[in-house]
């Protein structure tokens, strides 16, 4: 499947990075197209495009605070999870989303 | 601006012998002082407990990355220590730690974009899982500059 997602946490200094790290391997690893925005201490960076969430299958939201420019996602599939839950077992998590989309018939 | 700017052999400790996360974090937040990055020890502590509260930050595999967002910040900066002895910490697996990365940033971080910005590149390199291992088992400051900068 096509995900894109967005990472943001408190601070905005380290978890937001490596959950963004960790969602990117572990969708890749299961053989999903992935792109992940972060919103931390430097603003917004690698932000996702009117396309990719137009293209994109479903919306992850791991975030533990408020993000800039929800109103994009309006009408997608989204699963929102905190940061702890991706950084802790990213694989896990996918599968999750696995199980969930297939009941929507996306691979 | 590199990684290796900020992440220089000054800033990464081994073998550091503390009691508990208390130990740790005045360790490391000694070493932000020592390097010019915070002026205030006991306020940066103060704030860094604050975070503490805020989430866990022990993410796993032996790591912890405890940060302060404080006005005693001169530049944002890390400071790296691993530890002769695990210590217990909330964990997102419930393991020890033994490993303790110390982030801090200012209130204001007007004009440390740049600095920011590495930071989040170290960052991002905790979630490789191998990588974190090599580290864990470094023998020295330069050893773990070079695996966390290569």
């Amino acid at each position: 499947m096509n995900i894109v997602a967005v990472a943001a946490c408190t601070t905005g200094l380290a978890h937001t990075y490596i959950a963004r790290e960790k969602l990117v391997k572990a969708a890749e690893a299961r053989g999903h197209t992935i792109k992940c925005e972060t919103q931390g201490s430097i603003g917004i960076e690698n932000e996702l495009t009117a396309d990719d969430v137009a293209a994109a299958d479903i919306v992850v939201l791991a975030i533990d605070v408020a993000i800039d420019k929800m109103e994009r996602f309006q009408g997608k599939p989204t699963v929102k999870v905190g940061t702890s839950e991706v950084v802790k077992n990213p694989t896990a998590f996918i599968q999750k989303i696995e199980r969930a989309m297939a009941k929507r018939g996306v691979k | 601006m590199e990684l290796r700017d900020v992440l220089t052999p000054q800033m990464v400790h081994t073998g550091v012998d503390v009691a508990d996360k208390d130990g740790a974090i005045r360790y490391l937040a000694r070493v932000l002082v020592d390097a010019g990055y915070v002026d205030d020890l006991e306020a940066f502590v103060a704030d860094v407990y604050l975070r503490e509260t805020e989430g866990i930050t022990g993410i796993g595999g032996g790591i912890a990355i405890p940060h302060g967002k404080s006005a005693s910040v001169t530049v944002p900066a890390v400071a790296v220590a691993t530890l002769a002895h695990p210590i217990a910490w909330e964990t997102l697996d419930g393991g020890d730690v033994d490993a303790v990365f110390l982030f801090c940033a200012g209130d204001s971080n007007e004009g440390a974009r740049e600095h920011l910005v590495l930071l989040s590149k170290v960052a991002t390199k905790l979630a490789d899982d191998d990588l974190v291992v090599q580290v864990r088992h470094a023998q020295s400051p330069e050893e773990i500059v070079r695996l966390m900068c290569g």
